[in-house]
């Protein structure tokens, strides 16, 4: 576990976890990915495709999803990802580190009604 | 489906099936191009509107393609890497399986390669132990030997030159000083501090010297002590040492401080640092030791410091160090040369230009005083570390070479027992090239077979290496430098290592693949004797090789048994059966004029030779096969002063009786008796070698000849007689002149040469009534001498000790290599007579005579063995070449050694041969054919 990320890390990080997220559920193709994050977030969350298909690959690279053809809704055949095992136990790690950062740093950015004025 | 079938099944479409990288990355952008057209269509854009935004969306294409197929090779290379490593499992799995099947093959095999990496680890080790490893001195490139030259060879320096070659060429002086903090004794455990080289170096002092060459420059005397602590007195070798010897080798003291340039100086009390061997060993290891005082020949010396383990810069084994200052009158003597010197070469110095330097001082020294550096024109610059080493990196390069042969043979045999079970496993061999494996993937799983081997025999000899090394360090002979220090360590376990790996693909590539080679169908068809012709030729090819170096290698051992038994029939000179002797010093202190220790040593030999027991009793300067004596150059009457009249000769002060116990043969004239004392005429006997370099054929007595003496009235001297020439340095040694004086003549500085020490010599039948009339006789005039007794028997062993080892290696691993030839010759014939049985069978059944078919098998057997014998006598001839340095009495060449192993060898390979084919042709002619 990396604890002492760097930004892009950090960022990067965070995507590779919503990925393996959309993931977790089952294979889907790139499109089906960027779909379910736009869904699952309430539209807020708009993965780019010159973001979303670079750490498709890299996380394949990775060995935590792999990748086989199948057949898209368009009947034209699709790249679909899926976990692999070394994924689903990466995820879980990715997931930890994010929360332990929320944790850390909300009641910064985000205290509580009743403290705000008060000196630390 | 297992993971590594799904890794390579996705491998197989991805790259032989799939289409490339890049449209695959097309492909799949496109597609998201489409989908994202029609949500956006969907969402109210027209077509044209939402194509435009769907491309904007995408952005730059070409880029994102670039990056996502970068990531798609990264992927490609995992894969292939985890399907080789699959793989490999596989292999070493079914390698494995298999050579736990063939039980026979695989104990064969690991034992031979066992042995023979066993061997060769262990002496690797010694070879790094002893050759190869950093000399624990702060700059061992550096640090150098220094002798000035004479007739071609090293000679000691004298004071005189030594103090005016080290300040006349002073070039910048010695680091300025920081002042030591010696004299701080330090907390047990920290070392303090080197004493530093003092801030001023006074010409004519010299205490810690530099020159532009050197950064520090010293002079060791060793001399004899006896040292009071405890109970016992005991005789310890010192070093006394100018002031900057201990920073020549920057090494910090254990406890303490070392020896600086204030020490020793006149009015400072005398002070000492000693090894760390002598602390341990008598003075129990005492940490307090710093500020107490020992006795050293009844003188109180103050220890200062203790030295580390294993400090032996000189390899002298000296046991303690003290100051070496130079009066007045020393400096000034030019002509007694007993100094050994060393340096530190400034960094960027060569030995070469610290040479030529130095050797200009002495040219110049010579001009100055013709009479005392007469010849002397030069000065030889050598770096420490080689000097002692010595020759043991020779013997040891032997020694690794000839167990390097002894693995090659090792690996011929087992590559031999490849090839045969390569021919056993075709059948399985074919069906897996028939379901696909490629040829590449076939000789990958033979290779891993044999690696797997390889390593497991490797793991077995370093075990083995363990317990070698162990014996190698208890039964070698002293006289190898830093031997006790020797131990397999990370280096040692990585050449095992690699070794093994070299062995397993010396032995297993070919028969990999020439077994891979073959096509399935060939190989199915083949039927069920399909034994290539080929795979014959190699067989006998590789019994041709090891037969060829077992014979170089026996050769070689066959010399250096030649040479052995040489040393043990040559004449010594003297008779050492029955001879003890016990070297004794006398403290200056107590015996301070020459004539008070001559009387000494008379008096003690004159009660030795009434001592019951006793057959035979004298002294003399030196003992032969006792490592002391000096030289000096004698000049014949009437021939004029020059190097090459001078003849170099071996100096003996002895008292009458010493030619008689020792048994060294009179030739002409007499020997001394009690008549020639001081006062009379002065006599000199002389050896044979030395009579007939002086005047040739003419007989020596009643000639005169010059030496030892200053004074021109004292200086001629009278042959009185001629003795037979002794190997004074043991057998292996070459014969040299030398001559004898008597003690009463001693010339004036003769006790101080000697340091005021003699051996004394008994001849009798019982070694404990010697021992006992030898100390006996000495404590009777001094009970506080030390009296270490020696057998002159046993100093003759050890004198033979390193030859002896050598040979009994060299000859054990040639009969080593010996035994695996004849193993292999063996096996090869057994097997293939085992083959051919069904065709013995038949044509025995048709009439063929049992001799007719033994003699077929028996030919075919015997042209490798011939070749071998003719090959192995060709690289022999070049091999013992390198063992010309410890070859006796026999030539690298020797006829009659070749013939003796061509023949030894040639017998046993015969019988190897003779063996299996007359058995091959025991069998009962009707079960021969049924079976095959």
């Amino acid at each position: 576990m990396r604890k002492n990320k760097s930004t892009s890390d950090r960022l990067r990080g965070t995507l590779d976890a919503l990925i393996l997220t959309a993931l977790s559920g089952g294979p889907l193709h790139g499109y089906g990915v960027s779909r379910w994050l736009a869904g699952r977030s309430g539209k807020a969350l708009r993965v780019e495709e010159g973001t979303l298909y670079p750490a498709l690959y890299r996380l394949e690279r990775l060995g935590w999803i792999e990748a086989e053809w199948g057949t898209s809704e368009l009947g034209r055949r699709a790249r679909f990802y899926r976990l692999t095992p070394a994924g689903t136990r990466q995820l879980a790690v990715e997931v930890q580190t994010f929360a332990e950062f929320v944790a850390a740093v909300s009641p910064i950015l985000l205290p509580p009604p009743a403290a705000l004025g008060e000196r630390a | 489906m297992t993971a590594q079938e799904g890794r390579l099944r996705r491998l197989l479409r991805s790259r032989i099936l799939g289409p490339s990288i890049a449209r695959q990355v097309e492909e799949e952008l496109d597609l998201h191009l489409e989908l994202l057209v029609r949500e956006l269509a969907a969402g109210g854009l027209d077509e044209r509107a939402a194509r435009r935004e769907a491309a904007a969306r995408l952005g730059d294409r070409r880029a994102l393609a670039a990056a996502c197929g970068r990531q798609a090779r990264g992927t490609e290379r995992r894969l292939r890497w985890s399907v080789l490593a699959d793989e490999l499992r596989q292999d070493v799995a079914y390698a494995l399986r298999q050579l736990a099947r063939a039980r026979s093959f695989t104990a064969m095999a690991l034992l031979t390669l066992a042995a023979g990496l066993g061997a060769t680890t262990a002496l690797w080790s010694v070879v790094e132990g002893v050759v190869l490893r950093r000399f624990p001195f702060a700059h061992p490139d550096r640090t150098v030997l220094v002798a000035e030259t004479w007739k071609g060879g090293d000679s000691n320096f004298s004071a005189g030159n030594y103090v005016d070659l080290a300040a006349s060429s002073a070039g910048t002086p010695s680091t300025a000083g920081t002042p030591s903090t010696a004299g701080t004794p330090s907390s047990a455990g920290t070392p303090s501090t080197a004493g530093t080289p003092s801030t001023a170096s006074t010409a004519g002092t010299a205490s810690t010297a530099s020159t532009r060459s050197f950064s520090q420059l010293a002079a060791m005397q060793f001399s004899a002590l006896n040292l009071a602590w405890g109970p016992d007195p005991a005789r310890v070798l010192a070093a006394r040492v100018t002031g900057g010897f201990f920073a020549v080798f920057g090494v910090r003291p254990l406890l303490g401080r070392t020896l600086g340039a204030a020490d020793g100086e006149a009015g400072e009390e005398s002070v000492a640092v000693l090894s760390h061997a002598l602390w341990a060993e008598r003075m129990g290891g005492d940490r307090a030791i710093v500020g107490k005082t020992i006795r050293l020949s009844n003188r109180p010396y103050r220890v200062v410091g203790v030295m580390p383990e294993r400090f032996d810069p000189t390899d002298s084994h000296e046991e303690l160090w003290v100051p070496l200052v130079f009066t007045p009158a020393q400096r000034a003597q030019h002509d007694e040369h007993y100094l050994d010197v060393v340096g530190l070469l400034r960094p960027g110095t060569s030995a070469r230009a610290a040479q030529a330097e130095l050797s200009v001082g002495m040219r110049r020294l010579s001009a100055l005083y013709p009479h005392d550096n007469v010849g002397r024109q030069g000065v030889h610059v050598a770096s420490l570390s080689a000097f002692i080493l010595g020759d043991v990196p020779r013997r040891l390069f032997i020694l690794l070479g000839a167990v390097g042969l002894v693995v090659l043979i090792a690996c011929a045999n087992v590559a031999s027992l490849l090839l045969a079970r390569g021919a056993v496993r075709q059948n399985e061999l074919a069906v897996r090239a028939a379901i696909g494996a490629g040829g590449g993937r076939l000789v990958r799983q033979l290779l891993t077979e044999s690696a797997v081997l390889g390593l497991a025999a490797g793991t077995l000899g370093t075990g083995l290496a363990f317990v070698l090394v162990k014996l190698f360090v208890r039964l070698a002979p002293p006289g190898i430098p830093r031997l006790g220090e020797t131990r397999i360590d990370g280096g040692v376990l990585l050449f095992a290592f690699l070794l093994s790996l070299a062995a397993s693909l010396l032995c297993g590539l070919v028969p990999a693949l020439r077994s891979a080679r073959q096509s399935p169908q060939t190989l199915l068809r083949g039927g069920m004797s399909g034994e290539g012709p080929s795979r014959d030729r190699l067989r006998h090819v590789l019994v041709a090789g090891e037969v060829a170096l077992a014979l170089t290698l026996l050769v070689g051992a066959g010399l250096l048994i030649r040479s052995a038994l040489h040393l043990e029939r040559l004449p010594l000179g003297f008779d050492p059966a029955g001879v003890l002797t016990a070297r004794v010093g006398l403290p200056e202190s107590a015996y301070p004029q020459p004539r008070a220790v001559e009387q000494a040593f008379e008096q003690i030999v004159a009660r030795l030779e009434k001592r019951p027991g006793v057959r035979g009793a004298s002294a003399g300067s030196g003992v032969p096969l006792g490592g002391y004596g000096g030289n000096n150059g004698l000049l014949p009457e009437g021939k004029p002063f020059s190097p090459e009249n001078l003849i170099d000769a071996s100096f003996h002060l002895v008292m009458p009786g010493y030619l008689e116990t020792l048994r060294i043969p009179l030739l002409s004239g007499r020997t001394f008796d009690a008549a020639d004392r001081a006062g009379g005429d002065r006599v000199m006997v002389v050896s044979r070698a030395l009579a007939r370099r002086a005047w040739g054929d003419a007989d020596p007595i009643g000639k005169r000849i010059a030496c030892c003496e200053d004074a021109a009235a004292s200086r001629l001297k009278t042959v009185i007689g001629v003795v037979g020439d002794v190997r004074t340095r043991g057998p292996a040694s070459e014969v040299r002149p030398e001559f004898y004086l008597p003690m009463a003549q001693a010339p004036q500085e003769g006790w101080k040469w000697l340091q005021r020490t003699v051996n004394l010599v008994v001849r009798g039948d019982s070694p404990a009534a010697l021992a006992a009339a030898l100390r006996g006789a000495v404590h009777e005039i001094d009970p506080t001498l030390p009296v270490p007794v020696v057998t002159l028997a046993d100093a003759l062993r050890r004198s033979l000790a390193e030859q002896r080892f050598h040979t009994a290696l060299l000859l054990g691993l040639g009969l080593l290599g010996f035994l695996l030839a004849t193993v292999g010759i063996y096996g090869v014939i057994a097997y293939f007579a085992s083959q051919r049985t069904r065709e013995i069978g038949i044509r025995m059944a048709l009439g063929a005579s049992r001799a007719r078919i033994v003699r077929q098998l028996a030919i075919e057997g015997f042209l490798p063995l011939a070749a071998g014998l003719l090959l192995g006598a060709a690289a022999a001839l070049a091999a013992t070449r390198w063992l010309e340095g410890s070859l006796y009495g026999v030539s690298a060449t020797d006829p009659l050694t070749f013939a003796a192993v061509a023949a030894m060898l040639g017998g046993t390979g015969w019988l190897a041969i003779l063996l299996p084919a007359l058995r091959a042709t025991r069998i009962d002619p009707t079960r021969a054919i049924q079976a095959g």
